[in-house]
């Protein structure tokens, strides 16, 4: 015998671990790529700030622990790539790197690790920096304005359309713009075009399931043109509200981190609606712009006691299942006889 | 009154324990709301320590002197005895309270008085009415010690990390997390203390059997 | 609607790897000492002339043996036939990757299969007869077709994903009380009836990467796995060998003195190229996604390494059919089916400690 320790089955699927974290980081080139577009090198230096960050006190944990390092768990990296794309490019690197080591040692080391975390950790790490830098998280500089890659920016920030509308205006910015993001928002998610084409591949590769964001987006998009916040807008709302909030990103990348979703398929849909519900009402009662982060932390408390309920019905449909073909097969045999 | 519940030896060593390996907070679990949610800043964790002080001591000298009483006296009566004297302890608390800070009340807000049902002497003072008066009373003192070393060590540490100040006072530091001011950073806090106390508790039972081991080895080699 | 139900099931899509065994042409590797032996009988060499009890008494004579579940063929026809079967299904199903043991005799031993399944039909009280196979063989030669109908038997595909075999009895169940017999016991059923040979022979399929030619080949039984592969060829030194398919199958741990028998079916060499990583658990949840029985094998494991066995019975483990599918797509390469097996073995033993204590 060459080879040792083989456990059936011998023959394996092809995916590992590491293929499903690696497409999420794939899926996350174009956004990338996108805030490059816009506001130049300080993008790029802005994700790669957070994710050594991520990486490094993910290392730091691990070392703790008393466990060795695995480099194949790329879990820190996406956490670190994700952080910053949901802020503003002129935010400053103190504020990256904080909330992505607060996002891997306190929300995901602290409750054990890879898939044991409690929390969503970017989610967790975006929260962090939005209730200690709420100005530096939310003031944006406007697109091809490069703001210089190294030092602290200051000026040319405002607000963007996302607090127009929670203050109960209409946002200025002409409908085309805010299709291909051309506006002030968060560097990495105001193209949809481009995150919905990232929605699409990870659905078609795999690596994420489709009844959450279905819920998901299907109760979002529902709820925004039947309520929309600005009244008399029909239609436009569900154009402003989709380019402008972090959902649209958040329902393809946060919602579905493997180590928070919930295993079964049908409490995954109405993890997605949960998560959908806590969305809206945090925007319509929240004090803050983009609510989404908050509205998942708390979806993710829900998580284990939707599996709970839906393997408890999921039993409860077994059995009568059973009975009643046990039942129907008696029944057949005796009038035969 | 059982003998063995009133050795001095037996009752001295416990109640040191209390402080810091057998710490009411990080170690049993006592009291937590309120360690968890009030200490944001020194001032808060001090009125906290005062408050406690000034329920749990009266308290539980109490419970030992109700002990005293024939077995007639049913147990609900000495409890609503404890109760209202916890409760009408608040009163000078919340004058004392006054004295440190004059808006201390108020940024406890129900914490302050919450802490008049704390679950340390709801626990203990069963037990401390089988106590002599002067034992329950070293209990009481012991409790109030382990209580306040960790509610104003963690106090001390958001209040410099939140504000920048300590006591009010203004500090220059190279950061400001005003996150940590908020509920969850305090359940962060406290864990991370817990896990500090009991890992240094581990590491000086270490240091002790080592220091047992050698001074056998001497034995031996003699 | 029976594709659609197939279409629904849960499971996984497998790669299947029959080919080339599956073309090639069944040969046979016979160990003189036991070919041939035959038993005593004055029964008639005749199919037609013999009752069904007779059929039974050939059938006990000739010690002949389900590969499907390890009976003795008269035991499992005797039961048969007091339940009043009104279906019996010639099993040739072999839903697993590499095994083509029972599809291979069906396709190249036409008429003793299809005979067999009318003598074990007329034993059993002429019930309706079909065939089985497996529908979803995506990766077959064009030169293999399976036919529709084998020696005027009506040949059923049995649709859907990977765990095929187990819900066989749900397809057929529309016309009555079925049971599913073993094409390779109804060929040694033939033989028995008209040669009056004693099952000394079973059908084994040799495949997996390092085998050179794989083929199926009608083995003496009591063959090892190292003469069988010295007879097919190996292209390179196997890994590690197995005993069985290659998702539920054993462990060999010995080639050299393991003893082939009617149950092993196949003997696979193998050998992963890549070396195998293990993650933590990401907590994906695809192997519930999966799971033909649709438990959740997520928490089961999790409960498992935490060593919380009363948790277990919430979870339905006892419903667990050990096909694999969880270990197959764990993307943390988590041995889940294993531990579920161990954790099984584990419960029994503490329940029978309880009984005695």
């Amino acid at each position: 015998m060459l080879q040792q320790g083989q456990k059936a089955p011998y023959v394996r699927n092809r995916d590992s671990a590491f293929t499903v974290m690696m497409d999420v980081v794939i899926a996350l080139i174009p956004l990338y790529f996108m805030a490059f577009f816009f506001y130049g090198l300080r993008a790029l230096m802005l994700g790669l700030a957070s994710a050594a960050a991520a990486v490094v006190s993910d290392v730091a944990c691990t070392l703790l622990e008393g466990k060795k390092p695995y480099p194949r768990d790329i879990s820190p990296l996406v956490t670190g790539l994700m952080l910053p794309l949901m802020m503003s490019a002129a935010v400053p690197y103190y504020v990256v790197i904080s909330a992505s080591v607060f996002a891997i040692v306190f929300v995901k080391h602290v409750f054990g690790g890879v898939g044991q975390s409690a929390f969503n950790p970017a989610a967790a790490g975006f929260a962090f920096a939005v209730a200690c830098w709420p100005t530096q998280v939310f003031s944006y500089p406007a697109p091809f304005s490069a703001p210089p890659a190294f030092q602290a920016v200051t000026e040319g920030l405002s607000s963007s359309p996302a607090w127009n509308l929670f203050q109960g205006g209409v946002p200025a910015e002409d409908v085309l713009d805010l299709l291909l993001g051309k506006f002030l928002g968060p560097m990495g998610l105001t193209n949809i075009l481009v995150l919905a084409t990232c929605l699409f591949y990870l659905l078609f590769r795999g690596a994420i399931s489709w009844q959450a964001p279905a819920a998901f987006f299907g109760i979002m998009v529902v709820a925004m043109l039947l309520f929309p916040r600005i009244p008399d807008t029909g239609p436009m709302s569900l154009v402003y509200e989709a380019t402008t909030g972090m959902w649209v990103f958040g329902g393809i990348f946060m919602l579905n981190e493997p180590g928070t979703l919930p295993k079964r398929s049908s409490s995954r849909l109405a993890y997605g609606a949960l998560a959908a519900i806590f969305t809206i009402s945090f925007q319509r009662f929240g004090r803050v712009e983009q609510t989404f982060a908050f509205a998942l932390l708390l979806t993710n408390v829900f998580s284990f006691t939707l599996d709970r309920y839906s393997e408890r019905l999921l039993r409860r449909l077994r059995r009568v299942y059973l009975a009643t073909r046990t039942k129907l097969s008696e029944k057949k045999s005796a009038q035969r006889a | 009154m059982l003998p063995e519940q009133n050795s001095a030896k037996r009752n001295l060593r416990s109640g040191l324990n209390l402080i810091f390996a057998q710490n009411p907070v990080l170690v049993t679990g006592f009291a937590l709301a309120p360690a968890v949610v009030g200490t944001f800043t020194l001032k808060n964790g001090t009125g906290l320590s005062l408050v406690f002080a000034m329920v749990t001591i009266p308290v539980l000298f109490l419970a030992s002197l109700l002990g005293m009483l024939p077995e007639k006296v049913p147990q609900f009566v000495r409890t609503m005895a404890c109760v209202g004297l916890a409760a009408l302890m608040l009163i000078p608390a919340r004058l004392l309270a006054r004295g440190i800070a004059p808006n201390l009340f108020d940024s406890l807000g129900m914490y302050f008085s919450s802490m008049a049902l704390n679950s340390v002497w709801l626990l203990r003072a069963p037990l401390c009415q089988e106590k002599k008066p002067i034992w329950a009373l070293w209990e009481g003192v012991c409790h109030t010690i382990g209580f306040s070393v960790c509610v104003l060590a963690v106090s001390a540490v958001r209040e410099l990390l939140a504000y920048n100040t300590l006591w009010g006072h203004p500090l220059s530091l190279p950061a400001k997390f005003p996150a940590i001011a908020y509920a969850f950073a305090g359940f962060i806090a406290v864990g991370t203390a817990a896990a500090v106390l009991r890992w240094s508790i581990d590491r000086a039972h270490d240091v002790a059997g080592l220091v047992q081991r050698k001074r056998k080895k001497w034995r031996v080699g003699r | 609607m029976k594709w659609v139900a197939g279409f629904f099931t849960r499971g996984i899509i497998l790669e299947q790897r029959k080919e080339p065994a599956l073309r090639r042409k069944l040969r046979t590797f016979l160990n003189a000492n036991y070919a041939g032996m035959l038993f005593d009988s004055n029964l008639p060499c005749d199919g037609a002339a013999l009752s069904g009890d007779q059929i039974i008494e050939i059938a006990r004579l000739a010690n002949i043996v389900d590969e499907r579940d390890g009976l003795f063929l008269h035991e499992k026809l005797t039961k048969a036939k007091k339940m009043k079967i009104r279906v019996a299904v010639g099993d040739a199903i072999d839903d697993e990757p590499y095994v083509s043991s029972q599809m291979n005799p069906l396709l190249f031993l036409q008429k003793e299969a299809g005979e067999g399944l009318r003598l074990a039909a007329k034993a059993v009280g002429n019930p309706k007869i079909y065939f089985a196979v497996y529908k979803n063989l995506s990766d077959l030669d064009l030169k293999t077709k399976i036919p529709k109908e084998i020696d005027g038997v009506e040949v059923r595909r049995i649709h859907g994903r990977y765990p095929a075999e187990f819900r066989t009895m749900d397809d057929f169940d529309a016309d009555g009380p079925t049971v599913l017999i073993g094409v390779c016991s109804l060929i040694h059923l033939y033989r028995a009836v008209y040669e009056h040979r004693i099952q000394s022979t079973c059908f084994v399929t040799v495949a997996g990467s390092c085998v050179a030619n794989p083929t199926n080949l009608e083995v003496s039984i009591g063959m090892t796995p190292t003469q069988l592969f010295e007879r097919c060829g190996l292209a390179e030194e196997p890994g590690y060998v197995i005993i069985g398919g290659s998702m539920t199958g054993e462990i060999c741990e010995d080639p050299d003195h393991y003893l082939v028998g009617t149950m092993s079916r196949a003997v696979l060499a193998l050998r992963d190229e890549e070396k195998k990583r293990r993650y933590q658990c990401i907590g994906c949840g695809r192997c519930a996604e999966v799971c033909p029985e649709n438990l959740t094998p997520f928490y089961i494991n999790r409960y498992i390494e935490l060593g919380r066995y009363e948790a277990l019975a919430f979870y339905d483990i006892h419903r667990c059919i050990g096909c694999g599918t969880c270990s197959y797509v764990c993307p943390s390469k988590i041995d889940i089916a294993e531990h579920i097996k161990q954790a099984k073995g584990e419960m029994k033993r503490r329940r029978q400690e309880r009984e005695v204590g």
